[in-house]
């Protein structure tokens, strides 16, 4: 069984760079090729599901960085079969829509196909996963898919925005949802679903009492942001209009039956251990249905096809969601028969749309119409699948309407806002649906046909029409005859999920409440289109304040200038502003502490409490002190460059005598002839400059704020480095090194000089290191000087470019510009 | 004794970020020699006291050594800081030529724009 | 010849080879042959101290402290095999971009020493060597970012320049402090000789001060400044190299300093790296999303992810250390290629500017996928290698409460993804017929070729991610553990199994009667 289940996962990954290449080889006719895939994935699960009559949930596991807690588990329960069957059989039923939808217009099919089951296979992945952790890989992996797949059509700019807001809307979130994932792994120590089920949650919680249900509410809330934000509930819902610039066979796959719905199959999935949190109910419930009235409104005001349907998509969701929030510790039942409703009408509706699209040209509500002449197959699955999505009777999504409202009034709840808010909100959002699905079908099916749309009219091919086809069959079949579904719920209920109950479904109940309630929306759907009119319809559109996704555009574009303006205030831009900072921040870190632990330093270095300057300093070698002070004065004032080196080299040889004063004869030797370099190098150089160039330099004073800055931070350099040599030269270490060389000197290495000793034996590897400094800096500086070029008339033509680039040809602005300053 | 090293050493570091902090090359430059030297007196001061001490050369008759070790890190020091400085030099003197000017701030007035002055492409 | 010095030696040679040959294919087959060797050489590295532990090798047989010591332990053989890896990337990149005609002589040289300074700051085990170690990098890099510049570049190298030299004579002037306090230069043994001292302020004086200079070295805030602007400026292959391992070196000594040498309890100078890291990914992040050339984008990219890294050192676990570790392994690599890929675009569109780049999906859709892996992997999106090291970090951090640094975590990751969205968006999914795509140039096919071998190597790492972040846990526990490092170092009793091999030199016999007659007190005895 493992290999099944994993067969059935990575299947489609492999296939990926296979589709490619038969992309590239038969072009359009790959999706009948790509048709294999989903299939196979299909017969896999479906093959897992027969196997399944005890129904007992079998976990597989695979152990991959046990360090970090993730393992390649997989559990196989009525959840994941559910789902994966979803997720399978649509993948055949899209990719046949697709291989005669994308026809020779399109581009690059192999990718698309290629995408498509990278995208099946992530979906997948996350629907089997047991382990949170690998749920998360796959999560992000669907995304990144779905990302590519909006894009797909990657010339047109409203693709690319598409793409890159749904990948970071959902990416964003999905941070929070790492974040909450973590979280709770920490605090329960497993990230183990079946685990956390049986008892880690509660014994986690029992264990650390009452601020540890705190963190675990901050992690639920931060996985149900990450969820919430997949599924498009509001604030995210902003990001699935926008994605409609996919085409239509990935919006029909993706944004109606398998991505968004992930959202609210991870609340499913985790409602065994987090239901019987308190944020549960109140988070779920108002986010849940408020984003089901926004929906079915925006809708409403929605003039593109697509829209319309992503919208009421979001709208569906929000009910799932808010369902799953009143169902708190009791169970839920009957969720997967709405999730099957909602993936057959919707599914069957977008195709739908994309066929009027390929058709007439246009998804537009206004400009549509009548055209039920041309393509009456296409109106009556049209009628059957939006009358599942109104709840029509006779068809699934009456069923479902019908059972949810009788789940709510069977299960009144003691709070009284649980019990009037849903049901408020969900009759208000059901006769929106009801107007909406009658303006969608009266639109573009039925009145006049417009003449542009009768001229460009291009006849779709029959093959499209066996999708929507299907999926139309299934609303109406399960319509007439829901106990044909009852055993499929029954088999797949989840332990922990469902509530324990047996499923006969029934389309005739009795004049219940419910029935009632169903007729009311219907009755008063169809007048309130009535007053309307599709007229006054066409005329509304989304108040902008609430278009979140015009905001998010807006965000984005405006992000790079906020990032100028924060990096140029943290002066990344201005070197010579730099140095001081850098310099600042060491010294006066430093400094600090030195102060800070001023007392603990001075008693380290040994002074006694009643010590006289006097009694430190040696009146020699105090006054090649004040020399060098003298000099070093010297240099910092002279403005002449030949006197302000004249006063270097003084400060250097006075250094030379000094080093003599501390017994260090190769030091003072090295000292002078290192001096004598340097001022011969510099003087050199120097000199090769024009006069102009040394009195040119504009000597303008920085402004006062910045000299300021600059000698506090000389000041505070200068103590500081005092202030430590003093404490750390008094206070030597007993044993230093120095003392094994002394030693050794002789014996060991044979030379009574003990520092010609280490440089040349004991630390000889130090040597050969230094002097390949030297070597490089000649590297370097011939680099510098050789302005590298090959050919005499290269080196008259101009500079070098970027390696490869040849000579570029300087134009006569670089040229002034070079030439005379 | 050690007091004057760190007074030095202190002085030295203080003066030569001074200038490293100023907007002429040549004072860069200058700035560094100081804090070269700087550094390495801070080095010497680690060998301790040298009162009553001979210098590191084992011949016979002399007495207790300094600590030969400081005085070897000098050199290597001293010989890698003149490197760095000759190579130094020598980029002065190239970006005088290219730009025509020994002055930093000159140089980098304006916020660094991203965009290269033009594109040879 | 031991091992341990070989990845000092090779490029040493081959350096000098270089010099004294021609530029021409000669030359080119004896470089690319001696840099696989090097590779090879580093990988055998790490086999070796994965499975023995820490190897040491005293130069010139002086026993340490007193002779330099050369020390791999895993950490030391990964990064060098990361270095060697890259360099050889770079190295045949650049072969394939440019003919020998055209190629600066000294370039191949200078990159050669660069590795020798490289090997050398990430092998030894002394601090003044390792003081020689960065001067050897930093005047290397001096020299290759001016080498090839073109002239109104040249001035970019000067900040870079005025800040490193400074921030070596304050080096310098640690060493001497160390020396001062521990009286000693052997990271061993100052490691033994400082255990008990980290209440002692100047041991936290010093760890400031080395701190300010290996943030200077890893482009810390606020010491970074000198970074995003001069990396621009170098050519592909040579900021493929920088950027993927030059600023690796300061987190490597961070490591190594904070982890074996100083006293692990100064338990706020680590808040302080964290919140730094924090501080330094959030700022990377926000100057890379302000940038248009990939260059500048990328070299943004480099301050953020040491971010990350920085903070995962300041959290100071074994298993934030090992994440820090795994991290570097995937972020080498990644920014790397991400350099190379940078390069290829802008061989292909002309530029790098992302206003005026596009037309790439469609022409090379393997450089696109490249592309697509390592900048998802940079982002930390699963399941490539990007994500293990995010989230262990995470872990990490939410186990010790560091709520607010994980949020700026995950706040960089998110725009991280849209930085990288945004050069994919610009440059391979626009369509725009006035770009040009210069696919005539077949040179575009060997750097394609490189490029996606690069990213295969990614890809293998995420594949891999398992034994590598096993590999990273044992790195991290020898650093948190001296004790397998000292031993190594000090030539002690080996009780744990195989620690030192025939390389480790004998206590040596020629020392003349000691001190007091007894046993010699510069090898202590000491039993753990």
């Amino acid at each position: 069984m493992t290999a099944v289940l994993l067969a059935a996962i990575l299947l489609p990954m492999l296939s990926v760079p296979l589709l490619v290449w038969a992309g590239a080889r038969w072009g359009s006719r790959a999706g009948r090729v790509a048709l294999v895939v989903p299939l196979t994935s299909l017969a896999l699960i479906g093959w897992l599901l027969s196997g399944a009559e005890a129904m007992t949930e079998r976990v597989v596991t695979i152990p991959w960085i046990p360090s970090l807690g993730i393992e390649l588990s997989f559990i196989v329960d009525g959840l994941s079969l559910f789902f994966g069957l979803v997720v399978s059989a649509m993948g055949v039923l899209v990719t046949l829509y697709a291989s005669s939808y994308l026809d020779d217009h399109y581009r690059d099919h192999g990718r698309f196909y290629a995408y498509l089951m990278l995208f099946m296979a992530s979906m997948l992945g996350c629907v089997f996963s047991e382990n949170l952790l690998l749920l998360f890989v796959f999560w992000e992996m669907t995304g990144i898919s779905s990302f590519l797949l909006i894009g797909f059509l990657h010339d047109k700019q409203d693709s690319r925005d598409g793409a890159r807001m749904a990948l970071f809307t959902t990416g964003g979130a999905g941070l929070a949802m790492l974040a909450g994932v973590v979280l709770l792994g920490e605090v329960t120590g497993t990230y183990s679903l079946v685990a956390l089920r049986d008892g880690a949650m509660t014994q986690s919680m029992a264990e650390h009492g009452a601020s540890w249900d705190g963190i675990l509410t901050v992690a639920f809330v931060l996985m149900m942001i990450g969820a919430l934000a997949k599924s498009a509930q509001f604030p995210f819902h902003y990001w699935l209009p926008n994605a409609m610039a996919a085409p239509t066979p990935v919006s029909a796959y993706l944004h109606s039956a398998t991505m968004v719905k992930l959202g609210v199959f991870f609340i499913a999935r985790i409602f065994p251990i987090a239901a019987m949190l308190e944020a549960w109910t109140p988070l779920l419930v108002s986010i849940g249905f408020l984003t089901m009235l926004l929906g079915a409104i925006f809708a409403l005001l929605s003039h593109d096809l697509k829209g319309v349907l992503a919208y009421s998509t979001v709208s569906q969701l929000g009910f799932l969601v808010g369902f799953y929030g009143m169902s708190n510790t009791d169970g839920a039942s009957l969720d997967l028969l709405h999730v099957a409703s909602h993936v057959f009408y919707k599914g069957c509706l977008f195709m739908v749309v994309g066929i009027v699209d390929h058709a007439a040209g246009s998804r537009d509500l206004r400009k549509l119409g009548g055209l039920s002449r041309r393509l009456p197959a296409l109106t009556i699955i049209t009628l059957i699948a939006a009358a599942s999505m109104a709840g029509l009777p006779g068809t699934m999504g009456f069923i479902s309407k019908e059972y949810m409202l009788k789940a709510k009034f069977d299960h009144w709840h003691s709070d009284a806002w649980l019990n009037w808010l849903p049901l408020t909100l969900v009759i208000i959002a059901s006769l929106v649906k009801v107007l909406f699905s009658i303006r969608l079908v009266r639109s573009t099916f039925f009145g006049p046909l417009p003449s542009e749309i009768d001229e460009h009219f291009h006849k779709p091919s029959g093959w499209m029409l066996i999708s929507p086809a299907i999926l139309a069959g299934c609303c109406l079949t399960f319509g007439l005859w829901p106990d044909l579904i009852s055993p499929a719920l029954r088999t797949l209920s989840v332990e922990g999920l469902h509530l324990e109950t047996s499923i006969h479904l029934k389309i005739w109940h009795g004049w219940t409440r419910e029935f009632w309630t169903s007729l009311g929306i219907m009755g008063l759907g169809a007048f309130a289109w009535l007053l309307l009119g599709a007229g006054r319809l066409n005329r509304a559109g989304i108040p902008s304040w609430l278009r979140f996704d015009q905001a998010f555009n807006a965000f984005m574009n405006a992000i790079p200038a906020i990032a100028k303006k924060i990096t140029s205030l943290t002066r990344a831009d201005r070197p010579m502003d730099y140095l001081p900072i850098i310099l600042g921040t060491i010294f006066v870190s430093v400094g600090s502490l030195i102060v800070v632990h001023g007392a603990r330093l001075l008693e380290l270095t040994g002074l006694r409490g009643d010590w006289r300057v006097s009694e430190l300093l040696d009146p020699l070698r105090s006054f090649v002190l004040l020399l060098v002070a003298i000099a070093v004065l010297m240099v910092t004032t002279l403005r002449r460059w030949t006197t302000q080196l004249v006063a270097l080299g003084t400060v250097g040889f006075l250094l030379t005598f000094y080093f003599v004063l501390f017994r260090a004869p190769d030091l003072a030797m090295t000292q002078i002839l290192v001096e004598a370099a340097t001022l011969i190098l510099v003087l050199m150089l120097l000199s090769r400059f024009p006069r102009a160039a040394e009195t040119g330099e504009r000597e303008s004073r920085p402004a006062a704020t910045r000299r300021i800055m600059n000698i506090v931070v000389a000041v505070i350099a200068g103590l500081t480095v005092t202030a430590f040599t003093f404490v750390v030269a008094t206070s030597k270490h007993a044993e230093p090194a120095g003392d094994f060389y002394l030693k050794q000197s002789v014996p060991a290495a044979k030379g009574t000089n003990a520092v010609n000793t280490i440089l040349v034996d004991f630390r000889g590897f130090d040597t050969l290191m230094e002097v390949t400094v030297l070597l490089i800096a000649t590297l370097g500086a011939l680099g510098l000087l050789m302005r590298y070029r090959r050919t005499e008339a290269e080196a008259k033509a101009g500079p070098m470019g970027p390696p490869g680039m040849g000579v570029i040809h300087e134009t006569d602005a670089e040229r002034e510009r070079w030439t005379d300053r | 004794m050690l007091l004057e090293t760190a007074i030095l050493a202190g002085l030295l570091f203080g003066f030569g970020i001074y200038q490293v902090l100023q907007r002429s090359f040549v004072r860069i430059l200058i700035g560094f020699v100081l804090l070269s030297n700087g550094a390495n007196l801070v080095i010497l001061a680690m060998s301790g006291d040298p009162k009553g001490k001979d210098s590191p050369i084992l011949a016979e008759g002399t007495g207790p050594h300094v600590d030969p070790l400081p005085q070897a890190l000098i050199l290597t020091a001293i010989v890698i800081g003149f490197g760095l400085l000759s190579y130094m030099v020598v980029l002065l003197y190239r970006i005088f030529l290219d730009y025509r000017t020994t002055n930093a701030a000159d140089l980098f007035e304006e916020p660094l724009k991203e965009a290269k002055p033009e594109e040879p492409h | 010849m031991n091992l341990v010095a070989m990845p000092i030696l090779l490029p040493l040679l081959t350096a000098i080879a270089a010099l004294l040959l021609r530029a021409d294919t000669l030359r080119r087959g004896i470089v690319i042959a001696s840099c696989a060797f090097q590779v090879i050489v580093a990988l055998a590295l790490v086999i070796l101290t994965a499975r023995q532990g820490p190897i040491a090798l005293s130069i010139g047989d002086w026993a340490p402290p007193f002779g330099i010591v050369l020390v791999a332990d895993l950490l030391s053989s990964i990064m060098v095999a990361l270095a060697g890896i890259i360099s050889l990337a770079s190295i045949v990149y650049g072969y394939l971009e440019l003919p020998c005609r055209l190629e600066h002589p000294l370039r191949i040289p200078l990159t050669q020493f660069l590795m020798v300074g490289l090997c050398q700051s990430f092998l030894t085990g002394d601090l003044f060597n390792l003081f020689v170690a960065f001067e050897v990098m930093l005047i290397c890099s001096y020299a290759l970012l001016t080498l090839e510049a073109d002239d109104w570049d040249i001035k970019q190298a000067f900040p870079y320049l005025a800040i490193n030299a400074v921030g070596s004579m304050i080096f310098l002037a640690a060493v001497a402090f160390a020396y001062g306090i521990f009286g000693t230069l052997n990271f061993a043994e100052i490691s033994q000789r400082a255990a008990g001292m980290s209440d002692d302020p100047r041991v936290l004086i010093l760890a400031v001060l080395l701190l300010g200079v290996f943030g200077i070295k890893a482009g810390l805030f606020p010491l970074y400044f000198w970074l995003p602007n001069s990396y621009p400026i170098l050519s592909t292959p040579l900021a493929a190299l920088f950027g993927g391992m030059l600023t690796k070196v300061g987190v490597y000594v961070l490591l190594r300093v904070f982890g074996t040498v100083l006293p692990q309890d100064l338990s706020g100078l680590h808040t302080v790296l964290a919140w730094l890291g924090g501080v330094t990914m959030l700022l990377g992040v926000i100057g890379a999303v302000s940038r248009n050339f990939v260059r500048g984008i990328l070299s943004f990219h480099i301050l953020s992810q040491i971010g990350y890294m920085v903070l995962a050192i300041g959290f100071f676990s074994p298993y934030a250390i090992a994440a820090a570790i795994f991290y570097n392994i995937h972020n080498n690599l990644v920014k790397s290629s991400l350099f190379l890929v940078g390069g290829t675009i802008s061989l292909l569109n002309g530029t790098d500017d992302l206003k005026r780049s596009a037309n790439l999906w469609r022409a090379t859709p393997l450089l696109g996928v490249a592309f697509l892996l390592l900048g998802l992997s940079l982002a930390g999106l699963p399941p490539l290698s990007g994500f293990w090291g995010k989230l262990m970090i995470v872990q990490d951090g939410l186990r010790q409460g560091e709520y607010v640094l994980i949020f700026v975590a995950l706040f960089t990751s998110i725009f991280t993804l849209l930085s990288m969205m945004k050069i994919w968006n610009a440059s391979f999914w626009t369509q725009d017929a006035s770009v040009p795509v210069r696919i005539h140039d077949r040179r575009w096919i060997g750097l394609t070729a490189v490029t996606c071998t690069m990213a295969l190597l990614t890809v293998a790492v995420t594949i891999f991610a398992g034994p590598l972040i096993e590999l990273s846990h044992q790195a991290s526990e020898e650093i948190f553990k001296r004790e397998t490092y000292i031993r190594a170092v000090l030539q002690l009793k080996a009780d744990r199994g195989g620690v030192v091999d025939q390389a480790v030199s004998v206590p040596f016999e020629a020392v003349s009667d000691p001190i007091d007659g007894t046993s010699n007190p510069w090898l202590p005895e000491v039993a753990r």
